[in-house]
């Protein structure tokens, strides 16, 4: 269980995580974001099985730091390869032979790639070997991608820097945990990737992060409350007559 | 990295004061080194999105918490809890110097009481600088 998401801003890409990993009813810590080269980082949710094959086929691939429109096509073959290899040494793929759907359920990945050189991108490569851009707007994976849509949507077509999509990012995930029944948990990891300076945030400024995100979501219940109070001693009916609504 | 014994002496000066959670501990701190003529000190503020951060001290806390000196109360959300002195803490509180309690203990004890928002006013209103990537004061501006 997982949630991922990348937010484009002005001048790169926001990719943050959670970082549970739950395998059965165990759960634990574990990293869920990974360097692909000095511009990209890529994460993926789904079995860990998969995401580790994917992981070791991308150990492998000499061209890992070529543009990703150059190699989108391989990191796709590679997803889908890692797909067929889970397939191969489980014995319930002899009962599916003639279900594609329902053997690639059998071991579920989602793949997320974010990049920027000359301009931001995010790449969405599926276990069938397909691929995507992600153009424009942000993009999210896992069993809490619901809410990162929900929690984020307002500010699909907004330009954001750095910061605030930092911020964004990590206000989103930190809310999905508190909301998500199961499978999502601290830390939040962040990356911020821009052109040839892609990193993780240090924990400071994580923790500087998770008190900016306490005051923004402090001063949203602030507002309201403040609007509710500007209602009370303004001159407006708190009622509309009827026939106006 | 370890926390110096400067750094140790404000949080711990605070700390005794009131438990704080890490944003009023962070003001605190500020309003301290602030009021105090911002002289050389071991905590290097900058303009941040909650107003004057100083990252060095999220290492700190989290060097003294590993050494057993504070300790973070449960909280629901992640890491909102307040910090409290432990045993040790309070034992490492005696050898403070005294000019350190005395500055750092009113404003402590005042940033306990405070909502975020009265407490961020409170310092952009002294240090108006250090809001200049504040959150709340960009609010401000696109009213």
């Amino acid at each position: 269980m997982t949630l991922i998401i990348a937010i484009p801003a002005e001048n790169g890409v926001v990719f943050a995580s959670d970082s549970q990993v739950t395998t059965g009813a165990v759960r634990a810590t574990g990293t869920k974001i990974y360097r692909l080269n000095d511009h990209a980082v890529w994460g993926a949710s789904g079995e860990v099985a998969l995401i580790q094959r994917f992981a070791e086929q991308l150990g492998l691939f000499p061209n890992r730091t070529q543009p990703l429109e150059t190699i989108r096509d391989d990191l796709a073959a590679r997803v889908k390869q890692a797909a067929v290899s889970c397939l191969a040494v489980d014995f319930r793929t002899q009962f599916f032979q003639n279900n594609p759907d329902a053997l690639l359920g059998l071991h579920p990945g989602d793949f997320l790639f974010a990049e920027c050189r000359d301009a931001p991108r995010i790449l969405h490569i599926l276990t069938n070997g397909t691929s995507e851009w992600v153009e424009g707007r942000f993009a999210a994976t896992g069993n809490g991608e619901l809410f990162a849509h929900a929690l984020l949507q307002k500010y699909a077509s907004r330009s954001l820097s750095m910061d605030q999509a930092k911020l964004l990012a990590y206000k989103v995930i930190e809310e999905a945990i508190e909301v998500v029944s199961f499978g999502l948990g601290p830390p939040i990891h962040v990356w911020e990737v821009t052109g040839g300076k892609t990193r993780q945030i240090s924990s400071a400024e994580e923790s500087a992060l998770a008190d900016s995100a306490r005051i923004l979501r402090e001063e949203e219940v602030g507002l309201l409350r403040r609007l509710n109070v500007q209602r009370e001693g303004s001159t407006v009916p708190a009622e509309l007559p009827a026939g106006n609504a | 990295m370890r926390v110096t014994r400067e750094q140790e002496a404000q949080i711990i000066a605070a700390l005794q004061a009131a438990p704080l959670d890490r944003i009023r501990l962070m003001k605190t701190i500020f309003l301290a080194w602030h009021r105090g003529g911002r002289r050389e000190g071991p905590f290097h503020f900058q303009p941040y999105m909650y107003g004057p951060c100083a990252f060095d001290l999220y290492d700190a806390l989290a060097d003294m918490e590993q050494r057993g000196l504070v300790v973070q109360a449960p909280h629901p959300v992640n890491r909102w809890g307040d910090y409290y002195l432990t045993e040790a803490g309070k034992q490492a509180a005696t050898a403070i110097p005294s000019d350190v309690s005395l500055a750092m203990e009113p404003i402590a004890r005042w940033a306990s009481t405070q909502g975020f928002r009265p407490l961020l006013d409170a310092v952009y209103r002294e240090a108006p600088e250090f809001a200049s990537k504040s959150i709340l004061r960009a609010q401000e501006a696109a009213r």
